[in-house]
């Protein structure tokens, strides 16, 4: 006997018609294994209609907003060991370059040791002119020049410094400035 | 209702952290109750339903305002919960060693309340026996009333699909009660008068 379809007919959620439901109930009268099943499934159905819905327990919005707090800490963190680890390669790979760049040169120092004493060389004899050039210029403006105007020259200057000072005071006193 | 939840929806949109939190307070029970049901005990639901809150918080910018809020929350810790059961099928969990979920019951003695648990418990025993995704098309369809549509949307898969995981999770129901409970039968049989529903 096809206990299958009888069973599938006793767990349909689709209405049944007048013959399906009159052949469903011969059937049951004579079988005892699709009556087990029949009333197996009314309870289980009964009990599934019937079940409580579950609540959680009290205070669960604020463990839920101390849950959003730690995983933003996390994806914080997280974001952080990013950076670093970018960083680091970074810093390794260039490392790496500058190695393979430089590598023949520690290899054999001489020509940079060569360029080095080189460019001080150059260094040192500009500023040598430099000094002269100075030098010069002040013996030629001291015997042009008369002590007299050298005077006069600095008390100008100073003159013209604190009158400089004194106006900046006048024109940056807070009575001045309109915001 | 549905016009202030829609306001809350909106500055939650907008990233108002109050107002998230505002609809994590409304759908925490229907949430949880989902987790619970997939994952046989309240710790790990409790852990589901916040990582189900914390990802619709992260995608809320994305979220579909002509769909209904509930709908998408649920959909979210359906297939959570989905990927869980999957992740642990191999490892056994006792529910007698889980503590155990608030049950919200009218009738007040303790013998009502062992009555509920012990029901409850018969239930989730018959859910676990099914698949992940039976199981929720099961919760979603008799404790949410969901259309099969529905859960077929939610759930990725056809409305045939689910009209026949359904029907093949109520066979395999009805078969380990009628297991279990092989001795009691005949005697619960006298229950239903007529052989037909």
């Amino acid at each position: 006997m096809n206990h299958r379809f009888f069973e599938d007919r006793i767990i349909s959620e689709e209405p049944l018609t007048t013959t399906q439901r009159i052949e469903l109930e011969d059937h049951l009268r004579s079988c005892n294994s699709c009556q087990q099943f029949q009333t197996s499934w009314k309870a289980t159905e009964e009990k599934l209609q019937n079940v409580q819905m579950v609540a959680p327990r009290d205070g669960f919005t604020d463990r839920w907003q101390a849950y959003l707090a730690t995983d933003l800490v996390k994806k914080q963190k997280q974001q952080s060991l990013w950076l670093l680890l970018i960083y680091l390669t970074g810093a390794i790979v260039m490392f790496i370059l500058f190695g393979l760049l430089a590598l023949p040169l520690l290899l054999s120092p001489e020509p940079l040791l060569m360029a080095l004493a080189l460019w001080i060389t150059n260094w040192v004899s500009t500023l040598e002119v430099v000094f002269d050039f100075v030098t010069i210029l002040f013996k030629t403006m001291n015997r042009i020049v008369p002590i007299t105007l050298w005077v006069g020259i600095g008390v100008a200057l100073c003159s013209l410094s604190s009158l400089w000072l004194v106006a900046f005071r006048r024109l940056s006193s807070s009575w001045r400035i309109v915001l | 209702v549905e016009e202030i939840e829609s306001i809350w929806l909106v500055r939650a949109q907008k990233g108002e952290d109050g107002a998230f939190t505002h609809l994590v307070e409304v759908y925490q029970k229907p949430v949880f109750n989902l987790c619970y049901r997939m994952l046989e005990n309240a710790e790990d639901a409790e852990d589901a339903a916040q990582e189900t809150f914390l990802r619709a918080y992260k995608s809320m910018k994305a979220y579909d305002s002509n769909r209904p809020f509930g709908t998408w929350l649920l959909s979210i810790a359906a297939h959570h919960c989905i990927d869980q059961v999957r992740k642990r099928r191999l490892t056994f969990i006792s529910i007698d060693d889980d503590p155990y979920p608030q049950i919200e019951v009218d009738e007040p003695g303790p013998e009502g309340k062992l009555s509920n648990k012990e029901s409850d418990l018969q239930i989730q025993n018959l859910l676990n026996t099914l698949g992940p995704v039976d199981r929720a098309a099961v919760v979603m369809y008799y404790w949410y009333e969901f259309p099969y549509e529905e859960i077929a949307a939610e759930l990725h898969i056809s409305t045939s699909a689910v009209k026949s995981r359904l029907h093949r999770a109520r066979r395999d129901m009805a078969n380990i009660w009628q297991k279990d409970h092989s001795k009691s039968i005949s005697l619960e049989r006298k229950k239903y008068e007529s052989p037909v529903f």
